[in-house]
C-alpha cells in the first residue's frame, strides 16, 4: 500500500520535527520567570511604595517583617547605609548569587532602596520578571532622602516622599496661551472610536 | 515573533497582497476537495458525503494544533492575534440565513465563487442572489444596526465557557475529530453500499491519528507556557540597558523638539489619564503600560523611525514604561531625562546670565533656555490648532483591517 506508506512517512516526519523543536525549546534556559503581561499586571495591581514611617519602624524594630536592600554600588555603602541594609549592587543584580540573597530574605519583604528611585523600581521590575515573589517593596525617594527625613531628622511633612509627585503647577507655566482652557491637551480624539470602527468590519463567514 | 504584521516583521501595506495570494490558495483548496460541486456540498446533509465535514474540521485541527505548539515556543504572541468579537444575536441570525440559503443553494459564500470560477451557472446565479442580500442588508443596515451592533459578548472562549483548560479542551477536540472521522466513513459507506474492495484500497489513516492523539496528550503535560516570547530581549541585556546613559533624551533636546513641532520625536506620556489631562506636554500621546504591550500601539512602536521618549513626573515610572517597552524588542525608545519635574526645573529655575563669560556652550546653551521659557511662558510653543496624533490614525485603520476568516 503506497498512500499508506507515504502517509505514514510524512506524519513520522512531522511529529518527529515538532518532538525535536518541542524539546530543545525545553532544555533551552528559560531566560524570564513572568511574561511581560504578567509584569505589567503586577507593577498595576501591587501596591509597592514604601513611606518613610515605616522605614522608622523598621530601624526602631518596631516591625520585623521587612528586609532593607540597598542597591548602591560598594563603595557608597562603605560610606554609610540604613541600619540593617544588606548590599546588593544594581549592576550585580541579576547574579545568581544576588538572587540567592533575595530568595533568602522571604518570609521576610524585600525593601529595596538606592541612589535613585527609578534604580530601585527597575530592580523591582527586573526581580518580578525574573520570577521572584511581586511581594516587593520600594522606599520613596533615594538613600539620602530617606536617611535624612525618615531616620536624622524625622519630617511627618516628608513622609511620603516620593519622586513621582507634580512639583510644580506646570499649567501656569505653560498655559498661558490665549485660550487660556485647562484642558488643552486633549485625548487624540481619534482613539475613542476605534471600537466602533472595529465593530463595522467586514465579518466573514463563509 | 509572529503574528507578523503586528510585530511589524511584514510590512502593512502589503496587507492586500497577502490576502490576494492566501486567497487564491485558499479557492485552490476549496476547488481541490470538490467544493465547487453542489452534490458533494450537500451530501453532508444526506449522509453520501462528509467530505465537507471532513475538510473544516481538519483545517481547524491543523491550525489549532498549529497555533498551541507555535504559541507553546513563544513564536506567536496569540494576544496580538485578531479574534472575531462575537455578536450573539447576529451570529445566530446571520446563521440561521446561511444554513437555508445553503440548503436552497447548494452552496455557502465562498464555495460558490470557487464554482462560479469553474463556470458553474447555478452558483452564479447563488453569487447573484448574495449580491441582492447585501445590497437589501447595505440599504436597509440602519434597522438593523441596533442587532448587528448588539449583544457584544467580547471575545468569549468555547474552554473558558465549559469551565476547563485549554489544553484540555484542545486534546478532546482532536479525540472528537478522529472519532468523527471514523464515524462518518462508516455511515457514508453503509449508505452508498461501496463495495468491499474500495474499502480495502483505502489508506490506512491510523498511524497518523494516533501519532496526533500522542501529540495532543503529551501537550497536556508541558508546562504552562514560555514566558518569554521570541522577539523579546534577555533578562541581563535588559539589565546591562537599564544602566546606560544613552537611554535618556535631555531636556533641551525635548524642549527644541517641542518648540519646532517636530514630529519625528513623540512624547509618551505614561501618568494616569487624569494627570494627562490637567496637564501634558506638547503632542504628548497618553499611552499606559498595558497598551505599550497591547494590540493598538503596537504598530507604533514597532516604527523605529520616529524617536519615541516616554516621560513622567520624574524618570521613575517613564523608566519602568521603558523598561517594559525594551523588553518586548522595540527600537529607538528613550527616557525623559528627569521628567517633567526635571523639565520644569531646568527650564524655568535655571539663571538668565551665563556665571562664565567666556564659556560660549553655556552661553548657548543659557540662551536657548531662556528663549525657551519666554515661548512657554506666551503659549507659542503649543500648537496653533490642536491636530490629531499621526499615529493614532493609522492604528484605526489598522483596527478595522481586522483579518475576518469564513469559509
Amino acid at each position: 500500500m503506497n498512500a499508506t506508506k507515504n502517509l505514514n512517512n510524512i506524519s513520522l516526519l512531522s511529529f518527529g520535527f515538532v518532538a525535536i523543536v518541542v524539546l530543545a525549546n525545553l532544555f533551552t534556559t528559560n531566560n524570564y520567570g513572568r511574561a511581560n503581561r504578567e509584569v505589567v499586571e503586577s507593577l498595576n495591581n501591587t501596591p509597592f511604595m514604601a513611606n518613610y514611617q515605616l522605614l522608622r519602624n523598621i530601624v526602631n524594630e518596631e516591625t520585623n517583617d521587612y528586609q532593607l536592600i540597598d542597591l548602591r554600588p560598594e563603595q557608597s555603602f562603605k560610606i554609610g547605609y540604613l541600619p540593617g541594609a544588606v548590599n546588593i549592587p544594581f549592576d550585580r543584580l541579576l547574579e545568581t548569587e544576588s538572587l540567592k540573597t533575595i530568595r533568602k530574605i522571604s518570609p521576610k519583604i524585600p525593601l529595596l532602596y538606592g541612589a535613585d528611585e527609578p534604580c530601585a523600581q527597575s530592580a523591582r521590575l527586573l526581580l518580578i520578571a525574573k520570577g521572584l515573589n511581586d511581594n516587593i517593596m520600594v522606599l520613596g525617594g533615594n538613600y539620602e532622602k530617606a536617611f535624612n527625613y525618615g531616620i536624622k531628622n524625622f519630617d511627618p511633612a516628608f513622609v511620603n516622599y516620593k519622586d513621582e509627585k507634580a512639583q510644580y503647577d506646570f499649567n501656569r507655566f505653560m498655559n498661558a496661551g490665549s485660550t487660556g482652557s485647562p484642558e488643552r491637551a486633549p485625548r487624540p480624539a481619534g482613539i475613542i472610536p476605534a471600537a466602533t470602527v472595529e465593530t463595522q468590519s467586514a465579518a466573514g463567514g463563509c | 515573533m509572529a503574528p507578523f504584521i503586528p510585530e511589524g516583521i511584514v510590512n502593512p501595506q502589503l496587507n492586500l497582497f497577502f490576502a490576494l495570494v492566501l486567497g487564491i490558495g485558499f479557492g485552490y483548496v476549496l476547488e481541490q476537495a470538490g467544493f465547487s460541486s453542489s452534490k458533494k456540498l450537500a451530501g453532508v446533509f444526506y449522509g453520501y458525503d462528509f467530505v465537507v465535514l471532513r475538510v473544516f474540521f481538519t483545517a481547524g485541527i491543523t491550525a489549532m494544533v498549529g497555533l498551541l505548539f507555535l504559541s507553546f515556543m513563544g513564536w506567536i504572541d496569540m494576544s496580538l492575534v485578531y479574534i472575531n468579537p462575537t455578536y450573539l444575536w447576529s451570529a445566530i441570525i446571520g446563521g440561521v440565513i446561511m444554513g437555508f440559503g445553503f440548503i436552497l443553494g447548494g452552496y455557502c459564500p465562498g464555495t460558490s465563487i470557487v464554482a462560479a470560477t469553474t463556470g458553474k451557472v447555478d452558483a452564479m446565479l447563488f453569487l447573484a442572489g448574495s449580491m441582492i442580500g447585501m445590497f437589501i442588508f447595505g440599504h436597509f443596515y440602519n434597522q438593523w444596526e441596533p442587532i448587528y451592533t448588539g449583544y457584544f459578548q467580547g471575545n468569549p472562549f468555547v474552554y473558558e465557557s465549559l469551565g476547563i483548560s485549554k489544553s484540555w479542551f484542545a486534546f478532546l477536540l482532536v479525540m472528537v475529530a478522529i472519532i468523527a472521522f471514523a464515524v462518518t466513513q462508516n455511515i457514508e459507506d453503509r449508505v452508498n453500499n461501496t463495495p468491499s474492495q474500495i474499502k480495502d484500497q483505502r489508506p490506512s489513516y491510523a498511524l497518523p491519528a494516533m501519532l496526533l492523539m500522542l501529540a495532543m496528550f503529551s501537550y497536556l503535560f508541558l508546562p504552562e507556557q514560555r514566558k518569554s516570547n521570541a522577539s523579546e530581549i534577555p533578562p541581563d541585556q535588559l539589565h546591562a540597558l537599564l544602566q546606560d546613559p544613552n537611554r535618556f533624551v535631555d531636556v533641551e533636546e525635548a524642549t527644541y523638539k517641542i518648540i519646532k513641532q517636530d514630529e519625528d520625536l513623540v512624547l509618551i506620556d505614561v501618568r494616569s489619564s487624569e494627570d494627562f489631562e490637567r496637564f501634558s506636554l506638547p503632542g504628548a500621546l497618553n499611552i499606559s503600560m498595558e497598551d505599550i504591550i497591547g494590540r493598538r500601539y503596537r504598530e507604533f512602536f514597532n516604527n523605529s523611525d520616529k524617536k519615541k521618549v516616554f516621560y513622567s513626573y520624574s524618570e521613575s515610572s517613564a523608566q519602568l514604561a521603558w523598561a517594559v517597552a525594551k523588553r518586548a524588542g522595540f527600537e529607538n525608545i528613550y527616557i525623559l531625562q528627569g521628567g517633567l519635574n526635571g523639565m520644569f526645573a531646568t527650564i524655568f529655575d535655571s539663571p538668565d546670565q551665563p556665571g562664565d563669560p567666556y564659556d560660549l556652550e553655556e552661553e548657548f546653551s543659557i540662551r536657548f533656555i531662556s528663549k525657551a521659557k519666554q515661548m512657554f511662558l506666551d503659549g507659542e510653543a503649543l500648537p496653533s490648532e490642536p491636530t490629531t496624533p499621526l499615529p493614532v490614525k493609522t492604528i484605526i485603520e489598522l483596527e478595522t483591517a481586522g483579518v475576518s476568516g469564513g469559509c
